[in-house]
């Protein structure tokens, strides 16, 4: 046991009264007989040294959740060893997490063999996988004058994924951003154009007949589709700090990541086939797949990226060429360009591979609002300044972005309302 | 309002000094409270302690009036001290778990026990330093004395076994 800051006071103040008392016989020093009597009656039994606390921590938390969504923690701490008069215990909570409902302190006493219970939710406001580490427990005496601080292991995993944002315009989305391959898609056959009526032949899906025509003509007739061509395309992802938007402790990261999944899951949902180039910390690698399962490898890769410095945008050529093999020899599919704004590097990267016959796409992530209210949730600046580098900074933008449109095809993507222009292009497309 | 009245008249008439203390004993017990700190109200007890000591021994004699005071300052700083430590873990802005404030709570009531057990020895002591005025003059300074020899042979105790 250590000596606390309140026993050493009443110590230092008790032998200063006996001092007063001794000196000046004075009734004043009676202040040092509380006082003792305070530490007397905290020591407890004096001949029988107390045996040692032995605890123990767990931790039960959901694995999986969605940003934003509150999750409960529960930390019970258990004690096998002697009882326990006070005890202090401040549960360590990653810094990704917000504290959402509850405390992450517990003040109780645990009798031998008991266990008590410390309940509170959290909530991310980024994809992220978080990692619970240990709690600091404080063992008292019950008047707080002694106390040892140990640290118990419980440790627990969570990991939050992206949000999808409701699909309000979910057909054939990639169409409309006339990203359409020319690899066949898996969904074959599916029904993007009617072409013709022809003789039904073995094997012709039962949803293709066309009964109408066939109860006509007196022989069974199926509907022809024109074949749905799918994109074999390569989303690339710029986790660079270089370009990533930071303010305090808030950063972009979490909105590359949402729309980075928004658009894999809609290529792949539309029959495409999808790779994933992440440039961060470490680069992920994920080659071009179909299904349901590889969008969730993709997700997985996402939500683990780490913005950094050690990976960056002109390395991607380098990684496309020996990652990307075959793609990369027959210039086949497209470049999706994932990036939280636009800079020299990414106008030279694209402007290459153009040159080299790739074709090439962009999805700029418009952070600049976030931004702001972040700065201004700060108080880093005034309003006023932050409505006029806002302007600034959407001047600056716009300038690249119509400096990329003459490599490839640029599109706008919000937080709060996915790909920007999408519906219009819908529109004009129908 | 005898003792209010009283202290005012001590206070503002006779000691600037004493106003000070007490003056500055208000400020930490509410830095205390602000800051949720488990020290300040110790402090705080610290500043007040003389001028009630003065003021309590007006009324029912030196020895007592310091006995006194000095227990009803200290059990009420260590009061004090454990409803900010509590105050800590329970004041969250979103509340707390049930189980979490009931824990407390009854840690609160065992808490409250043991300052009674304190109470009690403090006027055993001071029932026992009664017949000693009688014989001797410094009978502070041997309460003082004998309270320190006890806490003393607890902690050699402790440190021993």
């Amino acid at each position: 046991m250590s000596l606390k800051n309140k026993l050493v006071l009443c110590g230092v103040v008790s032998a200063t009264a006996l001092l007063v008392s001794v000196v000046t016989y004075s009734p004043l020093g009676l202040m040092a007989v509380p006082m003792m009597l305070l530490i007397a009656t905290d020591l407890g039994v004096p001949f029988r040294r107390r045996p040692e606390a032995k605890l123990r921590a767990a931790r039960s938390v959901q694995q999986k959740v969605l940003v934003t969504d509150p999750v409960l923690v529960e930390l019970t701490v258990e004690n096998d060893g002697a009882d326990i008069e006070r005890l202090t215990a401040e549960d360590r909570v990653p810094s990704e997490t917000r504290l959402a409902r509850g405390s992450t302190g517990m003040l109780c006493a645990i009798p031998h063999g008991k266990s008590a219970t410390l309940r509170y939710q959290v909530s991310l406001q980024q994809p992220a996988e978080i990692r619970f580490g240990g709690t600091e427990v404080r063992i008292q005496s019950i008047l707080a004058l002694f106390e040892t601080r140990i640290s118990i292991p419980a440790p627990a995993i969570l990991r939050a994924y992206p949000r999808l944002m409701s699909r309000k315009v979910a057909a054939g989305r990639a169409k409309a951003l006339t990203w359409t391959g020319s690899s066949p898609s898996r969904y074959r056959g599916g029904r993007v154009e009617f072409i013709d009526i022809r003789d039904y032949v073995a094997g012709d899906p039962l949803k293709d007949v066309n009964w109408k025509a066939s109860a006509r003509l007196g022989r069974k007739l199926v509907n022809a589709w024109s074949v749905e061509r799918g994109l074999d395309c390569i989303i690339v992802v710029d986790m660079s700090l270089d370009i990533l938007p930071t303010v305090g402790d808030w950063n972009a990261r979490g909105d590359v990541i949402t729309c980075s999944y928004e658009l894999a899951s809609t290529l792949i949902a539309s029959g495409n086939r999808v790779g994933m180039l992440i440039m961060g910390t470490t680069p992920a690698k994920i080659r071009p797949g179909f299904g349901t399962r590889h969008l969730r490898l993709m997700l997985d890769q996402l939500v683990l990226a780490q913005p950094g410095l050690a990976w960056k945008m002109e390395r991607v050529d380098e990684f496309l060429e020996s990652f990307f093999r075959t793609q990369y020899r027959n210039r086949g599919g497209a470049l999706i360009f994932v990036a939280p704004g636009v800079d020299t590097s990414l106008l030279r990267v694209q402007r290459d591979l153009v040159a080299k016959g790739f074709t090439c796409n962009s999805v700029v992530v418009n952070t600049l609002e976030n931004e702001a209210a972040a700065i201004y949730g700060r108080k880093l600046e005034s309003s006023e300044k932050i409505r006029q580098g806002s302007r600034f900074a959407r001047s600056e933008l716009d300038w690249f972005e119509t400096q990329l449109s003459k490599c490839s095809q640029v599109n706008e993507w919000r937080s709060d309302r996915g790909f920007l222009g999408l519906e219009e292009a819908m529109v004009n497309a129908t | 309002m005898f003792c209010f009245s009283s202290l005012v008249i001590l206070l503002l008439e006779r000691s600037p000094t004493a106003l000070t203390l007490v003056a500055l004993s208000v400020l930490a017990l509410g830095a205390g409270y602000f800051r949720r700190g488990s020290l300040l109200p110790y402090v705080s007890a610290l500043l007040l302690y003389v001028p009630a000591a003065v003021l309590v021994s007006s009324v029912i004699g030196p020895v007592e009036g310091s006995l006194a005071a000095a227990s009803a300052l200290v059990l009420g700083a260590e009061r004090m001290s454990f409803e900010n430590d509590l105050a800590k873990v329970l004041e969250a802005p979103t509340g707390v778990d049930s189980e979490t404030s009931v824990l407390a709570y009854r840690l609160s009531s065992a808490h409250l026990q043991r300052l009674g057990i304190l109470a009690g020895l403090v006027a055993l002591v001071a029932g026992l330093s009664a017949p000693l005025a009688g014989v001797t003059f410094y009978v502070p300074v041997l309460v003082t004395c004998a309270s320190v020899l006890l806490v003393l042979v607890y902690l050699y105790a402790r440190v021993q076994h």
